[in-house]
């Protein structure tokens, strides 16, 4: 079981980035296959040669016989096949550090860049320590639980690819089990191939507690195999939703507590903010912190932010409720699904009441613009 | 036997290391050293007890199975890993040097002690060309010792004490071929890997060069 930890590692930080659906693929994949195959099956096919007995005095038959009928163990089937469903993920963790370590370097530099712009240009010291505690706030949180990565874009696709693969890797292993061996192990195989002179009966050593196991492991490939095919649902239906509100969107709509968009340089501006007091005072693992004691504001926040997102980002993370973008409902329900994971940046949007929440509630032009 | 030393040497390789370096230490982890430990020991535990041959005369099978398999292919495979895994230790070290001189001089001599450059770049490189150097070596080794990568069912022995041209048996070779065939695969993905490694970096800083050069030029 300790040779499995080297894995095991390796994919604790995928758990961390990986959506709900991804964690309990995740949680399957170790206890219901790894552990199970490091300390169970690897007992009971641990005589499977020695105890493979054959019918006959013949030197050698024996050997050709196993080897015919076992062309490769189902335990070293079952590690490599853990192995390649395991490799996506790690290729997709191996993206989001990139990414991590991408928008690292760059944050540094434009800190960099505006410490010496600020001291060229006499700004305040307090400024300066903001940016650069943002920095070292920014640089120690992506490794804490906090730092979770958003999925957006090339990273967004690289997640889909991998469950694709995966998938493709557990069908491919699945059906491979069922050519070699079929489902079940015969306790009697009948082997002809020399040196054996004529047909041999050959007996396996512990069918019943091989099929067993045999069993459980196919029904845990399925099971993943289930769980991998529900995330990409869940991926598939959460970006279809969006591209519908979106294109739902486009036409007027002449819904109450109608939003006036954020205007393009800002909607920028949230992807790379440039650091500000008020980023300062987020908390380290990145939450979102109400300031508002007045309900209506916040309500109004939640709506106008949904409306951000719905321009701007992929949103696929899956973490916590997924942000309704429909303008048919009421306030009070859009309060419900406020997301906390916000991002760190909102706060940089200079939030004020939409003109339309307390004038007629007639589509403008301006009006989300695309 | 315990391969956690390396691991946790490698994972500190893997600090130093560029993209294509941290990819190489995640194939090296995962498809050699887990498939090594965890599936490929086991096939051959007891390779010498089920190596059979069609004769009665003792010491016979013994010293057929020392003929075919003078050192037998799961040690050279840890072998290889060891060796293989070695030359990243360079940089390490090289790197561990730099940071004990700052702490001797007590001032910065380094913009970073583990950025790539000057005395370190050399250092990489050589490891790289070290560790692509060693995979083809062993490589060429598991051909001529076993006449290619195939492992045939029958072998036939005619050494001494055995009386006559014997017939051998091995055991698992379809499985055992499975697994050489992996290790042969991985060998080249290695080799390809630090390949690009060696010509990215090269490419890399000499490309730097070439524009300070340039750039002193025009001032």
């Amino acid at each position: 079981m300790g040779e499995w930890s080297f894995l095991g590692d390796f994919l604790e930080k995928v758990h961390k980035h990986s959506t709900v659906v991804g964690k309990v693929w995740l949680t399957v994949l170790f206890i219901f296959r790894m552990l199970v195959l490091g300390t169970a099956a690897e007992s009971s096919w641990g005589d499977e040669q020695s105890d493979f007995m054959c019918d006959t005095q013949q030197p050698g038959c024996e050997n050709v016989c196993y080897d015919k009928a076992f062309p490769i163990s189902h335990v070293r089937f079952w590690v490599l096949q853990i192995i390649f469903v395991s490799t996506p993920s790690l290729v997709y963790m191996g993206h989001a550090m990139h990414t991590v370590r991408m928008e690292e370097k760059r944050k540094m530099k434009e800190a960099e860049l505006e410490a010496q712009e600020k001291k060229n240009g006499g700004d305040t010291y307090y400024q300066q320590k903001c940016s650069l505690a943002e920095k070292e706030a920014k640089l120690s949180g992506w490794d804490e639980a906090g730092g979770q990565i958003i999925l957006r874009g090339s990273l967004l696709n690289t997640y889909v690819y991998s469950i694709l693969i995966r998938t493709a890797m557990e069908v491919a292993f699945i059906v491979g089990q069922y050519v070699l061996y079929g489902i079940f192990l015969e306790t009697l195989y009948i082997c002809q191939r020399a040196p054996c002179p004529h047909p041999v009966n050959c007996y396996v050593s512990r069918p019943t507690e091989k099929n067993v196991f045999i069993v459980f492991m196919l029904a845990v490939a399925v099971l993943s195999l289930f769980l991998s095919l529900a995330e990409l649902y869940h991926l598939g239906w959460k970006k279809a939703k969006e591209r519908c509100s979106r294109s739902y969107k486009a036409s007027p709509s002449t819904a109450p507590g109608r939003l006036e968009s954020a205007p393009q340089a800002e909607r920028a501006q949230m992807y790379t903010p440039p650091p500000d007091f008020n980023q300062c005072l987020s908390s380290p693992n990145g939450k979102f912190i109400s300031p508002f004691s007045n309900k209506m504001a916040s309500q109004q926040n939640t709506a106008n932010f949904a409306t951000e997102r719905v321009h701007g980002q992929e949103d696929a993370a899956g973490e916590g409720p997924f942000i309704k973008s429909s303008y048919v409902e009421s306030p009070e329900v859009a309060s419900e699904c406020a997301a906390p994971a916000f991002p760190e940046n909102y706060f940089n949007e200079k939030r004020r009441f939409s003109k339309a929440s307390r004038a007629s509630s007639k589509a403008r032009s301006d009006d989300l613009s695309v | 036997m315990s391969w956690a030393f390396l691991r946790d040497l490698l994972s500190g390789v893997n600090k130093y290391s560029t993209g294509i370096g941290r990819i190489w230490v995640a194939v090296v982890f995962m498809f050699r050293l887990l498939v090594y430990v965890a599936a490929a020991e086991n096939i051959w535990k007891y390779e010498h007890d089920e190596f059979e041959c069609n004769i009665k005369q003792p010491g016979c099978e013994n010293v057929c199975f020392d003929h075919f398999f003078p050192v037998s292919h799961i040690r050279l495979w840890a072998l290889q890993l060891i060796m293989v895994s070695t030359p990243s230790l360079l940089v390490v070290f090289h790197v561990a040097y730099r940071q004990n001189r700052e702490k001797q001089h007590n001032q910065k001599l380094y913009r970073n002690p583990g950025n790539i450059d000057g005395g370190l770049l050399c250092t990489y490189l050589i490891s790289l060309i070290l560790k692509t150097g060693l995979e083809i070596v062993f490589l060429v080794l598991f051909y001529k010792l076993y006449n290619g990568f195939k492992i045939p069912h029958l072998v036939k022995c005619d050494v001494k004490p055995c009386p006559n041209t014997v017939d051998c048996y091995i055991s698992k070779p379809t499985e055992k071929m499975i697994f050489l065939c992996f290790l042969v695969a991985t060998s080249c993905l290695c080799i390809v890997l630090n390949l690009s490694e060696l010509s990215y970096l090269i490419f890399k800083y000499s490309i730097k060069y070439y524009l300070k050069r340039h750039v002193k030029k025009q001032q």
